[in-house]
């Protein structure tokens, strides 16, 4: 039987993608699949695969600071193709506006690095309902 | 109005000039023109009246010379001896006597050739009824040859033979080319009867061209150009038939000279005419053209126009000298008359310009009664009057001086006020002074402020360096978050991990068999040696394989076997875990070993990011240490402009490709902090000027004992008009608050403190590159 329900992280590092993943699958490892992106480009890429795979992403986990396709942006071509899938920008550092734009036009949560694996964990449950 | 002003501004003589020629160059010209016009009409009549009769007396020569061979080539047909002779030839031929026959040819021919001569014909045949020739002048035709046979040149005499031999009349050929020479010819040809009327033969002779030659060469009245030319029609084309003076025919019909000819085509179809034209060879000439009925030929007689007109071009030279004559002698017609009038006008001005100098009694001795006279008279009038009235101002001047006596003593009263006032202007100056003190204060005060000032740009100068370090603050936020979010998740992780694995494996390990103890402990080894490096896009792929791997292989849950073996590193399966994995406890047997490799992983993943972490603050602590010592330690430039990439690493991460060779990295003197506070800057300006998108390069090497470092941005380039003025304070090109403008004048100082010196090559729209040069050697300083 396939897990079909789908949280994709996004981020330039490796290391935070690998951490990411590892704690995820403890927490959420029985209901949901983990994948992972280096770049927006490559995450809208897979989003695109998912979609025809029948998949259901449910949820997106983005960093803000990356080369060329920055988070906010990112979140907000997400939210443009696929409004149900959850937003969360999980990043070191943003700017104030990139914040808003996410929070306002893709309606995602704002988490800082390094971040707290409950306060994490609680806004993915909360973005995931509302999808 | 502006030609009138342009006129009164001449003087007279010229004014009177321009009035003669105007007058005299329209008459002149028309009549010259007048006369030219009616010389020219006169002369073409007068040419086409002589070409006319030239033509006319060749036309009768050429018809007498036809006339004459025709009647001669008849009246040979009917010479009782040829008759005769004839007679016996056609009776000899009808009794087959071949013997009396030769006799009578032999006894023939000589008379054949004394024929020839007496008639001016050029060749003479004795033709059978049969048109065999029975002999001939022509040598080129041999005796017993059918003439109706005879091809090319001689075609035309079968045609003169044959129509002369079937009507029984006398019959002109057309002209046609014989192969012997170069003229084309004709025939005629003459039947003969005998006595009784019978048709016994033919006489035949052919024209003697060069007859019609010498007569239409002969040029009386044609000047030095002018020739006549008479051409016929062979095989539709013209043809020269004759020589022509200009035009030798050779052993060759001369077809083309002819071609384009107006004159000759004209002629050739029977017209007749006068006119200017151009000849076959381009020339202009006055030609006339009329058809010759009795030889089928056209007669074209021709004089080169030039020649035609030399003598209206001399007259034309003799009219122009008139004209130049003419307008001469109206030149100096206008200024003697002109000077007449002027002197004249002189005496009037002499006497105006004595009287206007003071002279009141001068008169003019009046001599003429015209204008000039009445002129001369108004003067005298006018110069009476002024007299009068000057004596009157004389009296009124003396009334005047006494009353100007009286307004003086006023004005002595006057000036004694005024000096009064003078003593209140003197007040004015002191307080100038005073005020003028004041002012020296304020100059000492604003001396000191600008001492105040001068230090105050030290301080911004520290501060432009803090601001530089401020900018990078926040990526650099961004840069030590990211490793410590690892870090903690990874922390959490290895705690999460063995909670809830490490009560279990007991139970676990005795529930699995030696071999599969050994097989798990190979699976975990495997997992432990995991490249670090391998991406996220090259792991999915990886698990896309292996999950097709296992459904196509009867395993269960594959999906989930194919992301937990890709998340430990093992890209390969082989069946080498099968007995772990193609079990019903396969998912819980691997989750532990994944379990298990975690901790490692996390580990590995604490590690990178704590190195990570130790790289960025080492790299700031290098950059903010404050050395407030000026004296020159050992350092690695090269070092040092790394310390200052990895700062701005994460500036650079959204589309700044970096490149670095670094020739040489050996330590030289220099106060290292402050020459990476000049790195720093250049590298800032680098990534605004391209929008932080584009190529940095940086490079270092050793020339000359000298360190070369150049730092080169793909950005706008420095417009041309602001280039030199970059180095200078307070300069800058960013909005208010980003940049102080001291960036490049501290850079500046700070190399010039190592005796080095800094400079930039930059074009717009490719980039620019700042190059810095240090002399690796620095002079003692105490």
């Amino acid at each position: 039987m396939n897990k079909r329900k789908i949280i994709l992280c996004v981020d330039d590092e490796p290391m935070i993608l690998k951490s990411l993943k590892t704690e995820l699958s403890q927490v959420f490892g029985e209901e949901y699949l983990i994948e992972l992106a280096e770049s927006g480009e490559e995450a809208l890429e897979i989003l695109e695969e998912l979609a025809l795979s029948q998949s259901d992403t449910l949820l997106v986990i983005s960093d803000w600071l990356m080369p060329n396709m920055k988070g906010d942006e990112f979140l907000m071509e997400v939210h443009k193709n696929y409004p149900k899938i959850g937003k969360i920008m999980l990043s070191g550092q943003a700017d104030p506006q990139a914040i808003e734009r996410v929070r306002s036009k893709a309606m995602g949560a704002f988490i800082s690095k390094p971040w707290n694996k409950e306060g994490l964990k609680q806004a993915i449950v909360k973005h995931i309902h509302i999808a | 109005m502006a030609k009138i002003n342009l006129l009164s501004r001449l003087n007279i003589s010229t004014q009177l000039l321009l009035v003669f020629l105007a007058i005299q160059i329209p008459a002149t010209t028309g009549l010259v023109w007048i006369a030219y016009t009616h010389v020219r009409d006169a002369l073409s009549i007068e040419l086409n009246n002589k070409l006319q009769s030239i033509s006319d007396r060749q036309i009768n020569q050429i018809n007498e010379y036809v006339d004459n061979q025709l009647q001669n080539t008849a009246s040979l047909s009917q010479m009782p001896d040829i008759v005769k002779s004839m007679d016996v030839l056609y009776n000899l031929t009808n009794l087959k006597d071949k013997v009396g026959f030769d006799k009578k040819i032999a006894d023939i021919i000589p008379n054949l050739f004394t024929y020839q001569k007496n008639f001016r014909v050029k060749n003479l045949l004795f033709v059978s009824p049969e048109y065999k020739i029975y002999c001939s002048t022509d040598k080129t035709l041999a005796d017993g040859t059918n003439i109706l046979e005879l091809q090319a040149g001689k075609a035309e005499l079968a045609r003169a033979a044959k129509r002369a031999g079937t009507i029984l009349q006398t019959d002109f050929s057309d002209f046609t080319f014989t192969a012997e020479n170069g003229y084309p010819t004709a025939f005629i040809a003459s039947p003969v009867r005998n006595k009784a009327g019978r048709f016994i033969g033919l006489i035949i002779t052919e024209i003697d061209n060069e007859i019609i030659d010498k007569q239409i060469n002969d040029y009386t009245g044609l000047g030095k150009t002018g020739e006549t030319r008479i051409i016929a029609k062979i095989n539709d084309k013209n043809y020269f038939t004759t020589n022509t003076r200009t035009i030798k025919l050779s052993n060759q019909p001369i077809e083309k000279k002819t071609k384009g000819e107006v004159a000759l085509d004209k002629a050739i179809k029977g017209e007749f005419g006068f006119g200017v034209i151009k000849d076959a060879q381009g020339t202009d000439v006055v030609a006339r053209w009329a058809y010759i009925p009795a030889i089928r030929s056209g007669l074209v007689v021709k004089i080169d126009l030039s020649e035609a007109l030399s003598p209206i071009a001399s007259m034309a030279w003799l009219l122009l000298l008139l004209l130049g004559l003419s307008i001469l002698f109206a030149l100096i017609a206008s200024l003697l008359a002109a000077r007449y009038l002027v002197n004249n006008l002189k005496v009037i001005i002499g006497a105006t310009t004595k009287f206007a100098e003071g002279k009141l009694n001068e008169r003019i001795a009046i001599t003429q009664q015209n204008e000039v006279g009445k002129l001369a008279h108004a003067f005298n009038d006018m110069a009476g009057k002024i007299q009068k009235s000057q004596s009157e101002l004389a009296e009124a001047n003396t009334s005047l001086e006494s009353r100007v006596k009286e307004r003086t003593k006023e004005l002595s009263f006057a000036n004694e006020a005024l000096l009064s006032s003078e003593e209140e202007l003197k007040q004015n100056l002191e307080e100038l002074q005073a005020t003028q003190e004041v002012l020296k204060q304020q100059k000492g005060t604003l001396e000191n402020t600008l001492h105040e000032l001068q230090s105050t740009q030290n301080q911004l100068i520290e501060s432009e360096k803090m601001a530089a370090l401020g900018q990078l603050v926040a990526g650099v936020a961004h840069e030590i978050n990211t490793p410590l979010g690892a870090i903690r998740s990874s922390v959490n992780n290895i705690q999460n991990n063995l909670k809830p694995t490490l009560p279990a494996l007991p139970a676990f390990f005795a529930s699995l068999s030696v071999e599969q103890q050994n097989v798990f402990f190979g699976l975990l080894e495997k997992s432990l040696q995991k490249d670090m490096n391998i991406s996220a896009k090259e792991e999915r792929t990886h698990k896309r394989e292996l999950k097709n791997y296992f459904q196509e292989n009867g395993y269960e849950k594959g999906s989930d076997l194919a992301d937990l073996l890709v998340d430990m590193g093992i890209y390969n399966y082989q069946n080498e875990y099968d007995t772990l994995l193609k079990t019903t406890e396969s998912l819980k047997n691997l989750e532990i070993a994944h379990s298990l490799s975690g901790l490692e992983r996390s580990a590995n993943t604490i590690n990178i990011a704590t190195e990570k972490a130790a790289k960025i603050v080492f790299a700031l602590k290098n950059y903010a240490r404050q050395s407030h010592t000026e004296v020159m330690e050992e350092a690695s430039i090269a070092d040092g402009i790394e310390t200052v990439l990895v700062i701005y690493q994460n500036a650079m991460k959204q589309g700044i490709e970096v490149q670095t060779d670094f020739q040489f990295t050996g330590k030289i003197p220099c106060l290292i902090d402050q020459l990476n506070q000049v790195w720093t800057n250049l590298i800032h300006n680098g990534l605004q000027a391209m929008k932080y998108s584009g190529m940095l390069t940086v490079a270092t090497k050793l020339e000359n004992d000298t360190v070369i470092v150049s730092i080169k941005d793909t950005g706008g380039g420095i417009p041309v008009e602001i280039q030199d003025k970059i180095f200078k304070a307070f300069f800058t090109t960013k909005p208010a608050g980003e940049g102080s403008g001291l960036g490049l004048d501290i850079c500046r100082k700070i190399i010039e403190k190592h005796h080095g010196k800094i400079y930039f090559q930059s074009e717009e729209g490719v980039g620019t590159t700042f190059l810095v040069e240090i002399p690796a050697t620095q002079p003692k300083i105490k």
